[in-house]
């Protein structure tokens, strides 16, 4: 079993127990359970059918694309789920470690006077880049590259997003965007780019799952590897990477502790990505010989 | 302190011109102990900050004195404590006699606490195709220092050998080798324990092992002639008659791999020269025509293996146009800003460069003050114009769009000799099966009289 495999297979169980040990003190997440279960069995099915091939161009990439495919499940699913299944919210904790990290100060209440409705498009805008910034590195990612490479990229994704899952599991919270609304002279108001902005993530249940943000940690993570393997589009990107963390607190969605655990968890799983991967390759170098 | 500093400037100059550093054997390089450094001498002032910026000890540089007579030279010499030298070709009237000796003593001074010393023994910078008679400069140094030093542990010689794929070219890319350095007082110990004789004599056997260690290192061909045909047999072999690295991902053309081919050609080479002469001309004659049929239709010998499928060019225009289209406005204001340092360091140097081997290091000094200066200029005019956080904005901008015009640079600059050979290939059915043929079949050869020679 590869390292991205057990790091799956270890999140989606955690979820699976979690849910139900809740659903056995009568919490109603009977049908999450169901569904994260079904996940786990079939994710496992389908590592044991691709064991049976040798690891050639296909069956990595289907594997490395099953390994983000279920990342991707759980990002929609765990949001609702922890606050269903955790019976507390890690807002306040997490607003007053802001607190902490700017002298009293919420750092988000501080920005909230500059975001007028002309800047407020472009921050949507630049947020809204993460999505096909993220799917065109994760294209890219699996395809087109050498087995190694690939191997650490899918490595170093499943961690990034398991531990992140952690935190949205065990560290339920909204944002400032719901938790301090009252504190908002206004609420935030735009055009095209925020609306859909607003309604994507309406449609997946409303703000969750804020600590860490995944919107640093997937694009820094994006940028850190293709720094070391693809100078060039890790240098282009860098700029848009550092708009878009500005972005998720200009929005309100993210508390800044929030921002540098995705940075942290991104640069610890990208070393991590590469280092279990040689290791294994390694392994596998002298277990042929 | 201050040699850190611009040992850091320079690392970004070097950077800067050239697309690749390449180093191999770093490990060889003891960190500590008395060290006289020995590299051969191609690429004028380029050679010593390639040593210095690849090596984290510091190194002590030796220079011929006329450097001196340059101002600005003279005072970056006298700030990073070159020892100079008074080459016999220098000498004048107005010489000083004694100026070596101090020299000599200046050497055997550092090396006893412990520097690292580079001496080139060639004693000139060249073009040449192959190694220069290496003068007995180091061997001296070593002697000497041996002598008075007896009670001190070994000083080690550690030759180094440079290889520079195209010197006169911006973003060409540079090969070091580190070979292992040996002891002079155990390679003395073995040579009087075998009879050795007088002194000079002895430095001249010293400069002789040197200058062998280093031609292992180096390159080193009879003609000019013999440089074009063995690169571009080793250009043709390197490939394997697969199909090439994805732009980017070039590690399996790189330059100590071919530098390790051409060493392998030359020595079967040298062998059948005369064993085969034929046969060996005949496949010379084969490869000059291969050789011209590529280079009039632009393809590299690598690209005669391009896949041709419709998925596989799909994926390459898309993957490349990203990159083309995003990056090309942070490119543009990049060159736009570093337009003016460029061009005015492109021909100042270039009118300044008498000979092959000067135009890399006109290049680099010109461009260490020249860049700094312009950047100063821009952002005080910023500073002047704009409010304070966007002249900030605009300062970070600048290094920054900078790294991404040369990249980007490189890159478009291999997209478009990629995509030219995939159409060439393309428009004209049944040449690439007929070229590819043509260069596994001289691949093939080259194993077969590999072999032959076992």
């Amino acid at each position: 079993m590869k390292v991205a495999d057990i790091i799956t297979v270890a999140i989606v169980s955690v979820i699976v127990v979690t849910l139900a040990v809740r659903s056995a003190a009568e919490v109603p997440v009977a049908d999450d359970l169901l569904l994260h279960g079904a996940l786990l069995v079939g994710y496992a099915a389908l590592i044991r059918f691709l064991s049976r091939f040798p690891e050639t161009g296909w069956v990595s990439l289907v594997r490395g694309a099953a390994v983000i495919g279920v990342m991707f499940t759980l990002y929609t699913t765990l949001g609702h789920v922890a606050f269903e299944a955790i019976p507390w919210t890690g807002d306040a904790a997490l607003a007053s470690l802001d607190r902490v990290l700017f002298l009293g100060a919420s750092p988000v209440l501080l920005m909230a006077p500059h975001i007028g409705p002309e800047n407020l498009e472009i921050f949507a805008f630049i947020y809204a880049l993460f999505i096909p910034y993220l799917y065109m590195s994760i294209f890219l990612g699996l395809i087109g590259r050498p087995g190694p490479e690939r191997e650490a990229f899918v490595t170093g994704f499943a961690l990034l997003y398991a531990a992140s899952f952690f935190g949205y599991l065990f560290v339920p919270a909204r944002g400032p965007v719901v938790y301090q609304a009252a504190d908002f002279q206004s609420a935030l108001s735009g055009g095209f780019f925020y609306d859909l902005v607003t309604s994507s993530i309406d449609r997946m249940g409303g703000p969750h799952g804020a600590f860490p943000s995944l919107h640093v940690g997937a694009s820094v993570f994006a940028c850190a590897f293709d720094l070391r393997h693809n100078r060039l589009r890790g240098l282009i990107y860098l700029p848009i990477v550092l708009a878009i963390a500005v972005s998720t607190v200009a929005l309100r969605y993210h508390y800044v502790i929030d921002l540098l655990a995705g940075l942290a968890l991104a640069l610890l799983a990208m070393r991590l990505g590469h280092a279990w991967t040689a290791s294994q390759q390694a392994g596998n170098g002298s277990g042929a010989s | 302190m201050l040699y850190r500093v611009l040992r850091g400037f320079w690392r970004i100059a070097l950077t800067v011109f050239f697309r690749d550093i390449e180093v191999e054997g770093r490990g060889h390089v003891p960190d500590r102990g008395a060290l006289l450094i020995v590299p051969n001498h191609t690429n004028a002032l380029v050679d010593p900050l390639v040593i210095l910026t690849r090596l984290e000890r510091p190194v002590t540089v030796t220079a011929k004195t006329t450097l001196a007579r340059n101002p600005l030279l003279a005072v970056l010499m006298r700030a990073l404590n070159v020892i100079t030298f008074q080459r016999r070709q220098d000498v004048d009237a107005d010489s000083d006699s004694d100026h070596n000796a101090r020299a000599f003593e200046e050497c055997r001074r550092r090396l006893k606490s412990d520097a690292a010393i580079c001496i080139f023994p060639e004693g000139v910078s060249h073009s040449d195709p192959g190694l220069r008679p290496f003068r007995s400069g180091a061997a001296r140094i070593a002697l000497d220092f041996v002598e008075h030093e007896a009670d001190r542990d070994g000083l080690l010689i550690q030759p180094v050998g440079l290889y520079f794929e195209k010197k006169d070219r911006f973003r060409s890319s540079v090969w070091v080798r580190f070979g292992e350095p040996f002891d002079v007082a155990e390679w003395l110990d073995a040579r009087r324990e075998a009879g050795a004789g007088e002194d000079r004599a002895l430095a001249a056997e010293l400069t002789a092992e040197i200058e062998a260690r280093v031609r292992e290192l180096t390159l080193n061909f009879e003609t000019r002639g013999d440089v074009e045909l063995y690169t571009w047999a080793a250009e043709v072999v390197a490939t394997g008659g697969r199909e090439p690295q994805a732009l980017g991902r070039e590690e399996a053309t790189r330059l100590g791999r071919r530098v390790d081919w051409i060493k392998a050609l030359q020595a079967g080479h040298r062998e059948l020269r005369h064993r085969r002469p034929q046969e060996i001309a005949a496949l010379e004659g084969r490869l000059r025509e291969y050789r011209g049929e590529l280079r009039a239709l632009g393809i590299t010998p690598a690209e005669v293996y391009l896949p041709m499928s419709a998925g596989r060019a799909a994926f390459f225009v898309l993957r490349e146009l990203e990159l083309v289209l995003i990056g090309l406005p942070v490119a543009l204001w990049g060159a736009l800003n570093h337009l003016v340092p460029y061009q005015l360091t492109r021909v100042i140097a270039r009118k300044m460069s008498t000979d092959e081997d000067h135009f890399a290091s006109n290049a680099v000094f010109i461009a260490l003050p020249a860049f700094p200066l312009f950047y100063l200029i821009q952002i005080a005019a910023a500073v002047w114009l704009m409010p304070l956080w966007l002249a900030a904005l605009y300062a970070v901008s600048l290094p920054y769009s900078g790294a991404v015009t040369l990249y980007y640079r490189d890159r478009v600059g291999s997209i478009w000799q990629r995509t030219s050979a995939f159409l060439r290939l393309l428009l004209k059915p049944g040449l690439q099966d007929r070229l590819a043929v043509e260069g596994r079949a001289i691949i093939g050869e080259v194993e077969r009289l590999g072999r032959e020679l076992g």
